[in-house]
């Protein structure tokens, strides 16, 4: 099965959108390993979700 | 017998590096130090960076490099990722000035900054800014910068969380 392409975060345009779990909800998110812009899921890019979790809101800093 | 255990010894080393899985060296390679405290200590005496805590330093214009990534890099280990390629990256900002000077072109970017006139946006309680240097500062590498042909770079991206002088990152672009 083909990869999929790793995306570019649109806010850096450096970064690629790992795939993190939330400590709290447990639910998934995207963080750019470059400036670690978080976003909720691949069809959500152009909304600012704040600097935590787009879920739940928990904060995510480490 | 002391020279076959010594062969042996090489011969078992080797393998051991040799036969590793693919996983295990990767990782090892993207936890790789970007800066040592070698060099660090270097920076800390010609006075570009004044120590300010644990992991923290502070530069000449006041910017704040400190904390870590959530890999676990020191934010200063996290920008010299930028002082070398990273081949493997699918897009990855090279500096082509020592360490002292990416150190050096911060505080160069932070002044025009802060003078005004660069274009900037804003997201989830970060500012990124591109600010022009007006000469080659760096190369684009990672895999597009090689099938571009590795071009000249002579913009900087810095992101600081918004309303303080802390580094997020800061590379050519």
């Amino acid at each position: 099965m083909k990869e999929k392409e790793s995306i570019i975060c649109p806010f850096c345009e450096e970064g690629s959108l790992n795939r993190v779990t939330c400590k709290k909800c447990g639910q998934l998110f995207l963080r750019c390993d470059e400036c670690e812009s978080v976003y909720k899921d691949r069809g959500s890019l152009d909304k600012d979700y704040g600097p935590g979790c787009p879920h739940c809101g928990a904060d995510i800093d480490s | 017998m002391k020279r076959i255990l010594f062969a042996l010894t090489i011969a078992f080393c080797i393998a051991g590096i040799l036969g590793g899985d693919a996983a295990a060296r990767r990782k090892s390679r993207d936890h790789a130090t970007f800066i040592s405290i070698r060099e660090i200590r270097d920076l800390e005496q010609k006075g570009l960076l004044v120590p300010a805590g644990k992991d923290a330093w502070k530069t000449k214009s006041g910017l704040l490099i400190a904390g870590r990534d959530p890999d676990g890099r020191t934010r200063l280990d996290h920008i010299m990722r930028h002082a070398s390629d990273i081949p493997g990256r699918p897009k990855h900002g090279v500096f082509s000035v020592t360490k002292a000077g990416v150190i050096d072109l911060m505080d160069e970017a932070w002044k025009k900054i802060k003078a005004g006139a660069v274009p900037e946006k804003e997201r989830g309680g970060k500012i990124a800014y591109t600010v022009g240097m007006g000469r080659p500062i760096g190369y684009l590498g990672g895999r597009k910068g090689r099938e571009r042909g590795n071009p000249k770079l002579a913009s900087v991206r810095m992101v600081i969380k918004k309303g303080t002088t802390a580094v997020v990152t800061f590379f050519p672009m």
